[in-house]
């Protein structure tokens, strides 16, 4: 992975489950985007993730998931609306852990859902890398917990409180 | 005579243990056929696999005190990831993880249902299985076959 690369400002975050919910879940927003409204979520494919982290124009936030995992489907819809929010700023995007096995297993994948956080690198001594991993976290989060992580990692944000 | 007894029923209390090669042979078998099976055929061993894993997981919530996620569909998924997995791999591997070798981790046994964690610790990264302090525990402790059909048609 010649467009990664570790650096001082690589943080690894390992988490487990960062929610914080009310004990009666209503699903609020469909997995999908509201009727008539464009998915700011996209899948991608691990050729469509290389070229991303080869030309890199914002920030990344990509979603690692399976089909049968249950807290993945919990994420998705809190996913879409960080997303929404966040359209034009960060780019969002989904990566099934299941098709896409290479990528999966080079993004050393583990628990899912995983997210992981990239940002734009540059540096004279690695010109070739194009991409810096600025955090991952494992297991399902609300849309908040998103936002703030994003704020954190890529605009100089506090570190959130997530559990 | 006594000690002839004695030998015997250790014998055959320790053979009990050991899988006869015609066994091994038809576990292998069955897991080579669902592969080679047409597709009404995998239906009717996906609703049975699916049965199994619901069956199971309503006893395991009462053995270990645990309850369902308030949303169901997140159990219902759970639970037909891991009839998937018994099937093609034969053994109910958490469908909540990425394994650069499924089959190697199905025979490890560490991550399959109920996993070492939860075992241990009742910790179920999946949110099948969750106690009272967990923030989307709901009241129930049981879902049914229809109800995982139901909360498992989900599309990404």
């Amino acid at each position: 992975m010649k467009f990664l690369t570790a650096t001082p400002l690589l943080l690894l975050v390992s988490s487990t489950h960062a929610f914080t919910a009310p004990r009666s879940v209503q699903r609020s927003v469909s997995l999908y985007a509201a009727e008539g409204e464009e998915k700011a979520v996209a899948m991608v494919s691990g050729e469509d993730l290389e070229l991303l982290l080869q030309n890199m124009e914002q920030p990344l936030v990509v979603d690692a998931y399976a089909t049968w995992c249950g807290p993945c489907l919990l994420m998705a819809p809190e996913f879409e609306q960080a997303a929404q929010e966040l359209k034009g700023k960060v780019k969002f995007v989904k990566l099934d852990t299941d098709q896409e096995e290479e990528m999966a297993s080079r993004l050393n994948i583990m628990g899912l859902p995983t997210l992981l956080f990239l940002d734009k690198y540059q540096d004279d001594e690695n010109p070739d890398a194009r991409a810096v991993l600025k955090g991952r976290i494992e297991g399902a989060m609300q849309k908040k917990s998103i936002l703030d992580l994003v704020e954190h990692y890529f605009f100089d944000g506090p570190a959130p409180q997530l559990f | 005579m006594k000690s002839t007894i004695l030998l015997l029923l250790f014998v055959e209390s320790t053979t009990a243990f050991i899988v006869s090669p015609n066994t091994i042979r038809q576990s292998v078998s069955l897991r080579k056929k669902y592969e080679d099976m047409d597709e009404e055929e995998k239906a009717v061993a996906l609703e049975k696999a699916t049965k199994a894993m619901t069956a199971f997981t309503n006893k395991y919530l009462e053995n270990t005190c645990t309850k369902l996620c308030s949303d169901k569909s997140v159990p219902a998924v759970v639970i037909k990831g891991l009839a998937e997995h018994k099937l093609t791999l034969g053994a109910p591997l958490c469908p909540c993880r990425f394994y650069d070798d499924k089959e190697a981790e199905a025979k490890d046994g560490y991550w399959n249902c109920p996993c070492v964690p939860m075992r241990e610790r009742h910790e179920c990264h999946c949110m099948l299985f969750l106690t009272e302090d967990n923030a989307f525990v709901g009241e129930e402790t049981s879902i049914t076959y229809e109800e995982v059909i139901e909360g498992s048609n989900i599309q990404f």
